[in-house]
């Protein structure tokens, strides 16, 4: 279009608005300024950066299957991330179903793996364990607020709750962190 | 001394604010000597440094190029898909303008009576344009919704002449609205009629006032492209201003050179 802003100006919000009114072209400016972030993520709290590339690409294609569903008014971030995490749970069901639930214990925490394409520090090694183990909230607050460095009142918009119920949560996911992360070094 | 369970969260905040360094310092020092006076709390200060930093530098994994054009593929397909089966109010103009065309076409054989149809088409035609208008301006007005506001803005790009009622309403939503999103969408869509000396006019003017760095980069980038010289007072007031942001003073020095 002509004189039309240059689109490193346009924020996150107006492009998903545009998408939502119809111009899906839009979601893949959205697509490269977020998809590094969504897939470290995912990876993160799969432990597996090949399912992340998948779960990157579903985010992505939800991105324009709930377009509707997005209200100028909110943080495209925030929305982003929630749909990552609805995806990552989806995804988790489905592998319960697929295999015998089993219990996250220091056996498991043993022999949980991690993506071996990716070359990683013994310490790495380590946390990513410590991480699987963690429940699903603790794991993911603690990506969002130490890995991708969102502010707790940003992560706090993002859950519907409050900036010190996010801390409360940030700490007690560190001490839990802190005990599998030492549990696996005695093992 | 043992550590209970209320006191041991209270102790992993406190060490971990240590290890950010988020803490006064009045509170570091407390907390050195804490660490330095007790085993117990000194080895957790170590177990703590030692996951958070690995944590914190494990690796950022950089994602394959291809994952940007399996989407790119898919994002293609998702819009051939979307264009057959949504019909847009855009489109929906086409398709009439495109009927009265043909039936133009083919006036000269048609009976008086196809005339008078023809007449009404064009009577409902411009019935339905004028319901559009009032629809974006009350909608322009809705201060509800930014969504709303939002979606009227671009439903001007329907209206082939917007009058100038539509393009003040633009103009004062470009300045006024409390949403930075429906301001840049305004911006846009005005940006379309910058050969009306109202409109041009109108972002010289919003230079002066306008407050949101998002608008104001945009506002610049604008104005620097046509080459508004009357801006340049403006941009230098910008250099020189505490309350501004770098990004925006960077904008402007961006623009004087340009203009200069």
């Amino acid at each position: 279009m002509q004189n039309r802003p240059n689109t490193a100006v346009m924020t996150d919000g107006i492009l998903m608005q545009k998408v939502k009114e119809g111009d899906l072209s839009q979601a893949a400016i959205l697509f490269h300024r977020y998809h590094r972030k969504i897939y470290n993520y995912l990876g993160k709290m799969s432990g597996d950066y090949h399912t992340a590339e998948d779960l990157t690409q579903t985010v992505f294609e939800k991105l324009i299957q709930y377009r509707k569903s997005f209200d100028a008014d909110q943080n495209f971030e925030g929305w982003i991330y929630r749909i990552a995490k609805n995806s990552f749970i989806d995804y988790n069901q489905q592998q319960k179903k697929r295999h015998a639930k089993v219990e996250i214990n220091e056996q498991m925490m043993q022999v949980a793996q991690v993506d071996h394409d990716i070359e990683i520090t013994e310490n790495e090694d380590k946390i990513h364990k410590a991480l699987e183990a963690l429940p699903v909230d603790y794991r993911e607050i603690l990506i969002l607020t130490r890995f991708q460095k969102l502010k707790y009142q940003e992560v706090a918009a993002m859950m519907n709750t409050t900036e010190s119920n996010i801390k409360i949560k940030v700490y007690r996911a560190i001490e839990k962190l802190r005990s599998n992360y030492f549990k696996l070094e005695s093992i | 001394m043992s550590i209970n369970n209320l006191e041991q969260e209270r102790l992993t905040e406190r060490l971990t604010e240590y290890i950010d360094g988020t803490l006064s310092s009045e509170e570091m020092k407390e907390t050195l000597q804490w660490i330095e006076s007790n085993e117990e709390v000194k080895a957790q200060y170590l177990q703590l440094k030692e996951i958070l930093s690995t944590f914190e530098v494990s690796q950022r994994v950089v994602p394959s190029e291809k994952m940007e054009a399996r989407y790119e593929q898919w994002l293609d397909q998702a819009t051939a898909h979307s264009s057959t089966k949504v019909i847009s109010l855009k489109s929906w103009y086409k398709i009439a303008v495109a009927v009265l065309i043909l039936l133009l076409a083919g006036a000269g054989t048609m009976t008086l009576r196809t005339l008078l149809k023809q007449k009404q088409e064009l009577a409902r035609v411009q019935n339905e344009l004028e319901q559009t208008k009032q629809w974006v301006m009350t909608q322009l007005n809705n201060t509800q919704s930014a969504s709303q506001r939002i979606s009227a803005v671009y439903s001007t790009e329907e209206i082939a002449k917007p009058d100038l009622e539509i393009l003040r309403l633009l103009i004062k939503t470009m300045n006024e609205d409390p949403s930075s999103n429906v301001r840049m969408a305004a911006l846009e869509a005005l940006s379309k009629y910058y050969s009306l000396s109202e409109v041009r006019n109108a972002f010289i003017q919003s230079m002066k006032f306008q407050k949101d760095p998002v608008v104001q980069i945009a506002l610049i980038q604008l104005l620097v492209q046509r080459k508004e010289k009357a801006i340049l007072h403006d941009l230098q007031n910008i250099t020189v201003q505490n309350n501004i942001i770098k990004a925006v003073k960077d904008e402007a020095y961006k623009g004087i050179f340009k203009l200069t």
